[in-house]
């Protein structure tokens, strides 16, 4: 019971403190944060529904939960490698917020798209987007416009 | 000032989350308090090593491991990881670096550990 508390604690203080807005490599418009995993997850998407960002929040790091994850949403791009993941300790003084510990209150775990090692301007390049309708990651050609996933697009 | 020996920041010289966002602030904060200003940019073959060792030892390690990140070198010899760049956007950089600079570790009341 305790663990579940500290996640919902954790999701709790992504939402408030670690939501922001991000200028979309793919469009140029801004990214905004959306959830997944119930609130564990968030993903920088812009209205095109490109992914230019996907980050877990945890207690713990778990990197190959999160390797697992993005490569499960990115299968058929071109690949996560466990070299391409990053990882952030947050504490209460840089959160902003008033505890007397300085224990670490969550740890990040990033994953951008087309980014150093896959960096391409390939407008055929396989990319990820998140459907609009929120329920599943898909992969299409970067220069396609589909907004919504294929169950969505023939449902 | 009690508690804080020196500021160590690793960097990089493009980095906007590193400049102007972290490495100004933190010297600025250092000579201020008259301790010691240490910052290590990973594009210098002569800086990268020790910045490697820094992160590795006592930060947020990974293959390309984030930056800017900042320890602070206590008094009694230890080294702590302080903060990571955010990748969220360089505001959320920002404000870690504002809290981090009004939190206790700078008013002579380093938090316990
Ligand atoms: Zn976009
Ligand atoms: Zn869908």
């Amino acid at each position: 019971m305790t663990v579940m508390r500290l996640q919902d604690n954790v999701t709790e203080i992504a939402r408030s403190l670690l939501a922001t807005t991000a200028k979309c490599q793919h469009c140029g418009g801004q990214a905004a944060i959306e959830y997944a995993e119930g609130g564990s997850v968030g993903l920088h998407v812009c209205p095109g529904r490109y992914v230019s960002r996907i980050i877990m929040y945890g207690n713990e790091l778990d990197t190959d939960r999160f390797l697992g994850y993005v490569r499960g949403a990115a299968r058929g791009t071109q690949g996560v490698e466990a070299g391409d993941v990053r990882v952030a300790s947050r504490y209460a003084w840089d959160l902003g917020l008033a505890r007397k510990s300085n224990d670490i209150v969550l740890k990040e775990m990033y994953w951008t798209q087309n980014y150093r090692r896959t960096k391409s301007e390939d407008p055929d390049r396989m990319a990820l987007f998140f459907c609009a309708n929120g329920d599943s990651f898909f992969v299409q050609p970067l220069k396609n416009g589909e907004r919504l996933c294929d169950k969505c697009r023939t449902s | 000032m009690k508690g804080i020996k020196a500021i160590h920041v690793v960097h990089a010289a493009w980095c906007p989350h590193c400049h102007p966002t972290t490495v100004e602030p933190m010297k600025a904060k250092a000579t201020e308090l008259g301790v010691g200003f240490y910052d290590y940019d990973i594009d210098n073959p002569e800086q990268v090593e020790k910045a490697d060792e820094l992160v590795r030892g006592y930060g947020d390690w990974a293959e390309d491991y984030l930056i800017p990140q900042v320890f602070l070198e206590m008094e009694d010899g230890t080294l702590r990881h302080v903060l990571s760049g955010y990748s969220e956007g360089v505001e959320l950089t920002k404000r870690g670096v504002e809290n981090l600079l009004k939190s206790p570790y700078f008013d002579g009341d380093a938090p316990a550990r």
